[in-house]
């Protein structure tokens, strides 16, 4: 169903917005499968438009040539099957583990090497370039990325126990 | 069996439930994440007849006869192995990006199982070693093959010191003079002293009442340190500068050498601060650190001798604090480091926000967000200044206490000294020279501490550098390059493959022909490979496959010079040098008439405009001097690619930034050059490429479609939609093609 309004900037644009109505969405062997106005795609593509503020909303829906098929403007729009199956598919695209504390950070030739825990437990890792590496996504919710290109999360530096924060505070 | 990854206790375990004959299995690699990407080891194993991935809970297992297309897909921070099966595609097993060397490796040698029923191991695969030789652990980063803990500082620094080879007799005399120095520094406090009270004051003395010898004594020594330090100072300041100036010379000539991946995987700009800092590091370090580590060794060492040898029992008292005034200096400096680092991260981040804004003050200024930008400003401004309130504080509050801990050893060596001259154990001159010289301990030991921080900076700087000089271009010249001074001109693709990263496909199968004198079109959207067509033709970058010839030639057998005189490209990013608009035409031939430059820039478009410029060809442009419109860059750098006289001319979207009048005036002039020139035209609009002699298009990596004009447009597919949008596009506006 297509919902557009006519005032201000939604009346220029098409956009159809999904919701449980015309929607539905399903994981078949690790894809998102979408029925859409009884047309079948075998596999769509999520993204968040705003990863960090908005994890369940606005969420846009691609074919794999991320050509967009239409907008979830919540995820609470959705049946609660399609809702699960979305959540898990968007788990894995933004995949990113919380660092709950820092034990360590050695830095040495231009390196830092990180001992943190996670929820799943202890993990080392290295940064290069911490200036770059490190992103406030707000002064206190950081994204860091390791050499890999693995992305770990600290959501709240205020949070932190001390020690980690004494640790971490250089960087900031 | 091919190992791609270390196994583990747990997937030792996990191979086991499979129960599979070791002999049988012929790939294996480990992913680190389960279907639920909880993170779990997770074994690939491949035998001749199926592929088995299992977590040990649960295994599936996939008959190579029915899988089809594995692939690697990339997500942001994980990654999937992902394959059609009985016709149905799905995902087999998921992974994080650190386990996705070896996934993308076990991919590419299932293919090959699949494929060709075995397995051929292909060395390049594994040339870059991932691990440190000698600890086994895995380097930081990839790019850069250096284990921190394994790093053999000795030889770095060994290999610096042969570039200061050719100085060593100019070094040796700068050595020789800090180490008198020294000496002097400590001879000066015994002859005011020790020297002064029992030889010169003391009746007793062998120069009693000889005031004028011991002044003169006193004065000569003062002087010869001034003249020393003053000469090893200058030598080791001109040394060292001209040590770092060769050191300069070769990166800059190592950087010339290199081919585009090296600057592609690094930011230009950290490579000049890296460059300039770590020298400046090496350099501070040689002028400042070293010297004063030197003499601060010497002077320990021969205070010490000189100590024990007056009285050892007053020695060793004298020298009990200095184990606890090192410890406390460590502290102290160990936090200030750390107060000026953090003061150091926070005026970064200043000056940042102030870079930005500034930078971007027509925005500022046209969106009125001046007050919010002042209200950014001050808050990273008050960081910094707290930052600043807090270092000033601590050297307020500790140094003094410092300077305490000195008093209190001094103190200590006036009670004992005190008590030992009062039972006249020693002679009063003995208990001044013994005060003077645990005030001289003191001052090394700052110099020991600062000593080991500025020695790892520095060897990092050292190692760093070395690394730019060592680095391998991967675009090489043949060692018997085949020269070719005149080519016709006919260019050929042969079934070409590209990927700018491993595994991420940039070109796949491109195989064109264009006959001497004749031209090409590109055409394709933005990021569909057409710009890399041009890179891989002057071998800014090799193919991975297949090969690109020029008169018949592979292009990686010809002389570069030859290869880069005879193609000549303008491309969508036009440089100019800060110099003359003369001198950046005439850049790519230095040697060409005035006259020339004239023609070649009226060809381009450019005369006109420069014409009208205060100093005409001779106006300074560039970084800092006057600004020249996208336009008008682009019809220069177009006039240096002109008078530069190709065979084979790349034209990049030449003319993106010109409005259509220009465009066309020039396209004209430029249809008449390419005369008798192969020419190869990528460009967004259409309408510049009809009139080209054929016309490729590059859409996703791949050449879907070839053929003139009009051959395209019958085949309505790719071409013909582009066509029309763009006709579309240009009626909306009211131009007519």
């Amino acid at each position: 169903m297509n919902e557009q309004k006519k005032d201000g900037l939604s009346g220029i644009v098409d956009l159809i917005w999904l919701n449980q109505a015309n929607a539905s969405f399903k994981e078949e062997e690790g894809f998102l499968s979408m029925d859409l106005d009884g047309t079948h795609y075998d596999r769509v593509l999520l993204s968040r438009c705003f990863p960090f503020d908005e994890p369940e909303t606005h969420i846009s829906v691609t074919d794999c040539d991320l050509k967009e098929l239409g907008m979830i403007r919540d995820l609470q729009d959705l049946s609660e099957e399609s809702r699960e199956a979305c959540r898990l598919e968007l788990a894995r695209k933004y995949f990113t583990r919380e660092i709950l504390s820092i034990e360590k950070i050695k830095e040495r030739y231009g390196f830092t090497h990180w001992e943190v825990t996670l929820a799943s437990g202890k993990k080392t890792f290295s940064v290069q370039d911490t200036y770059r590496a490190i992103t406030k996504i707000t002064s206190d919710h950081l994204l860091i990325y390791d050499v890999d290109g693995n992305v770990y999360e600290i959501k709240s530096v205020d949070a932190l126990p001390h020690r980690s924060y004494r640790h971490l505070e250089l960087y900031l | 069996m091919l190992t791609l990854s270390q196994r583990t206790e747990g997937a030792e375990k996990i191979i086991n439930t499979l129960a599979l004959n070791p002999e049988d299995i012929v790939l294996f690699a480990l992913a680190d994440l389960n279907a639920r990407y909880d993170e779990q080891e997770t074994v690939l194993v491949a035998t001749k007849e199926n592929l088995f991935i299992s977590d040990g809970k649960q295994t599936k297992t996939y008959a190579l006869t029915d899988l089809q297309k594995p692939t690697i897909e990339e997500k942001i921070g994980t990654c999937a192995l992902v394959a059609e099966y009985q016709g149905k595609k799905r995902v087999l097993a998921t992974m994080t990006n650190s386990r996705k060397q070896e996934c993308r490796l076990f991919v590419k040698y299932l293919h090959m199982q699949m494929d060709k029923g075995e397995i051929t191991v292909d060395e390049k695969d594994f040339r870059q070693e991932q691990f440190c030789p000698k600890c086994h652990r895995r380097y930081p980063d990839p790019n850069r093959k250096v284990c921190p803990d394994c790093m053999d500082k000795a030889s770095i620094v060994g290999r610096f010191l042969t570039l200061a080879k050719k100085f060593k007799g100019q070094i040796a005399l700068a050595l020789a003079a800090m180490a008198i120095t020294s000496v002097l520094g400590i001879v000066s406090p015994y002859l005011s002293t020790s020297f002064f009270y029992d030889q010169v004051l003391d009746i007793r003395g062998t120069f009693y009442g000889d005031l004028l010898f011991v002044v003169t004594l006193m004065l000569t020594t003062q002087i010869v340190t001034i003249l020393l330090t003053m000469f090893s100072d200058i030598i080791t300041a001109k040394v060292s500068a001209k040590i770092i100036y060769d050191l300069k010379c070769t990166i800059f000539d190592s950087i010339r050498r290199l081919s585009m991946r090296f600057f592609t995987g690094r930011q230009t700009g950290g490579l000049m601060t890296q460059i300039n800092s770590d020298s400046n590091g090496i350099y501070w370090f040689f002028v400042n650190g070293f010297p004063t580590f030197f003499s601060s060794i010497i002077q320990v060492v021969a205070v010490f001798i000189l100590m024990m040898a007056i009285d050892i029992p007053l020695a060793i008292v004298s020298l009990l604090p200095l184990p606890f005034y090192l410890y406390a200096v460590a502290r102290v400096i160990k936090h200030q480091r750390w107060l000026h680092a953090r003061s150091y991260a926070r005026n970064r981040s200043m000056n940042s926000v102030l870079s930005d804004s500034l930078n971007g003050v027509r925005v500022v200024k046209a969106f009125a967000r001046e007050k919010e930008e002042t209200h950014r400003f001050n808050h990273y401004s008050e960081q910094a200044s707290e930052m600043t309130k807090k270092i000033t504080y601590y050297h307020n509050t500790r140094f003094p206490g410092l300077n305490l801990l000195i008093y209190l050893s001094t103190l200590i060596v006036w009670s004992v000294g005190g008590w030992m001259a009062m039972k006249g154990q020693i002679t009063y001159g003995t208990l001044m020279v013994f005060i003077s010289y645990v005030g001289i301990l003191n001052g090394p030991m700052f110099s020991f501490v600062n000593m080991s921080d500025a020695f790892t900076r520095c060897v990092n700087g050292m190692q760093r550098l070395f690394e730019i000089a060592d680095a391998s271009p991967d675009v090489l010249e043949s060692e018997h390059p085949v020269a070719m001074p005149e080519i016709r001109g006919e260019v050929e693709f042969r079934n070409v493959d590209f990927s700018y990263e491993k595994g991420r496909k940039t070109l796949e199968g491109i195989s064109f022909k264009i006959e001497a004198g004749h031209s090409l079109g590109i055409v394709g959207h933005s990021g569909a490979g057409k710009s890399t067509l041009a890179n891989l033709l002057i071998r800014l970058y090799d193919v991975d496959s297949g090969g690109i010839y020029i008169d018949g030639m592979n292009v990686k057998d010809m002389a570069f010079e030859d290869l880069r005189r005879c193609v000549s490209i303008v491309s969508q990013e036009t440089y100019l040098f800060a110099g003359t608009v003369l001198e950046n035409i005439a850049y790519a031939n230095p040697e060409a008439s005035k006259e020339d430059v004239i023609h070649a820039a009226r060809i381009a478009g450019a005369h006109d405009f420069i014409m009208r410029l205060p100093n005409g060809y001779q106006t300074k442009i560039g970084f800092g001097y006057q600004d020249l419109s996208g336009g008008e860059r682009q019809r220069v750098s177009i006039a240096r690619a002109i008078l530069k006289n190709p065979k084979i001319l790349i034209l990049d979207e030449a003319t993106a930034a010109m409005d259509t009048a220009t465009e066309r005036t020039i396209q004209e002039a430029l249809e008449r050059l390419s005369e008798n020139r192969t020419t190869i035209m990528i460009a967004h609009r259409l309408s510049t490429l009809r009139n080209a002699d054929s016309l490729i298009v590059i859409e996703k990596g791949k050449m879907p479609e070839t053929g003139t004009h009009v051959e395209l447009l019958k085949q309505k597919g790719i071409y013909y939609r582009l066509y029309q949008l763009q006709l579309s596009a240009l009626k909306n506006i009211g131009v007519e093609e």
